[in-house]
C-alpha cells in the first residue's frame, strides 16, 4: 500500500490524482461550513478589484 | 455526462432551497406519478466511485467490483427500489449504501445457490490495487468507511470540475490551472506573491480572483451537498459527518 502524503496545514490526506490534483480535500470540505468573513466581502469590492490579470483581456 | 442544473440553487438563499435530485428521488418512490430516472441516473453516475469502493474492498477484484457495480446501479435504476428509500431518513448517502449491502448479499446468495447447484463461477486474483481504488484506501478502512471516504471525495471533485467547466465555458481554461491550486488555502502566503510576480500583476489583484474562485467553489460544493439530503438544514449536519470521515 502506497504511503500517502499529507497536507502540511490540517494533517490530512491527500488526493494525488484526479480533479482535485494536490489539493487537502478536508481543507477544501472546510469552504463550505464557513461563513464567508466581512473581510473578504471587503477585499471583493477593493480598487485592486479592477486590475486586470492578463490572461483576462484575451477573452472572445 | 449528464448536466447538473445548480443554477437555481446556488443562487438562492436558504428559505429557497430547490428540489434537490435526491428528495425528488424520494418523492418519486411514494408517487408513481414523477418519473425520478433521470435524476437517479445522474445521481448515481456522481457516485459511482463511493459504491465500486465499497465492492471492492468487500472482497471483489478489479474487474468484478466494476462488472458488480454497474449491474448495481443498472439495478437501482431500472427496478423499484425507490418504494424502499425513507424520507425521514434523509441521507442519499445512506439510502445507497443500504443498497449496496443488499445488492453484495443477494449476490453472494445467487454465487453460493450456482455452487451447491453446480454453476460455474468466475473468480479472478487481482494483486494490483487499480487507480480507483488505491487512492483512497488504507488497510484498516472497512468497506464502509472506504465508502464515506470516497463519497467525500466524489462531491469535491465534482464541485471542482464544475467550476473548471465554468472557467472553460468563457475561455478562461489557462486562468484555472494557474490558480486552483490557490482555491486550497494551504496553498496561500508567499506562494501568492511569487505567482503575482511571475504574472505581472499585484498580489493583491490575484487574491481578489482566487477569493472569488474559492467563493464560486464554496457555493458549487453545498449546492452538491444539497443533491443529496432531502433539506437544507441537512446540509451542514452532512458537512459535519464528511469532515469527520475525512479526519478518520
Amino acid at each position: 500500500m502506497a504511503e500517502f502524503l499529507r497536507c502540511e496545514t490540517c494533517g490530512g490526506t491527500l488526493a494525488p490524482q484526479g480533479e482535485l490534483g494536490l489539493s487537502c480535500p478536508r481543507c477544501l470540505l472546510s469552504l463550505a461550513s464557513e461563513p464567508e468573513s466581512p473581510n473578504q466581502i471587503e477585499l471583493e469590492i477593493s480598487d485592486i478589484d479592477t486590475e486586470p490579470l492578463p490572461f483576462e483581456g484575451s477573452r472572445k | 455526462m449528464v448536466e447538473c442544473d445548480h443554477k437555481t440553487m446556488h443562487r438562492s438563499g436558504p428559505s429557497k432551497f430547490q428540489t434537490t435530485s435526491w428528495s425528488l428521488v424520494l418523492t418519486a418512490g411514494h408517487d408513481p406519478a414523477v418519473d425520478s430516472r433521470p435524476a437517479l441516473a445522474r445521481l448515481c453516475e456522481t457516485y459511482w466511485n463511493p459504491v465500486f469502493a465499497f465492492i471492492r474492498r468487500s472482497g471483489y477484484d478489479r474487474d468484478q467490483a466494476q462488472d458488480l457495480t454497474q449491474g448495481f446501479f443498472a439495478l437501482l435504476v431500472e427496478k423499484n427500489f425507490l418504494e424502499v428509500a425513507d424520507p425521514q431518513r434523509g441521507r442519499f448517502r445512506s439510502f445507497l449504501l443500504t443498497a449496496v449491502k443488499g445488492f453484495l448479499s443477494n449476490e453472494r446468495d445467487r454465487l453460493h445457490a450456482m455452487k451447491r447447484g453446480g454453476g460455474e463461477t468466475h473468480v479472478s486474483i487481482d494483486v494490483n490495487a487499480d487507480a480507483l481504488y488505491a487512492p483512497v484506501g488504507a488497510e484498516s478502512d472497512t468497506p464502509e468507511s472506504l465508502f464515506e471516504r470516497r463519497w467525500a471525495l466524489s462531491l469535491l471533485e465534482h464541485a471542482m470540475a464544475k467550476l473548471r467547466a465554468e472557467f472553460s465555458a468563457v475561455g478562461r481554461d489557462r486562468q484555472f490551472e494557474t490558480l486552483s491550486p490557490f482555491i486550497n488555502r494551504e496553498s496561500m502566503g508567499t506562494r501568492y506573491e511569487e505567482v503575482a510576480t511571475e504574472l505581472g500583476v499585484s498580489a493583491g489583484a490575484l487574491r481578489t480572483v482566487v477569493h472569488r474562485m474559492r467563493r464560486r467553489y464554496r457555493e458549487l460544493l453545498r449546492a452538491e451537498i444539497a443533491e443529496t439530503v432531502a433539506s437544507p438544514e441537512d446540509i451542514d449536519e452532512e458537512i459535519r459527518f464528511l469532515m469527520s470521515v475525512l479526519s478518520s
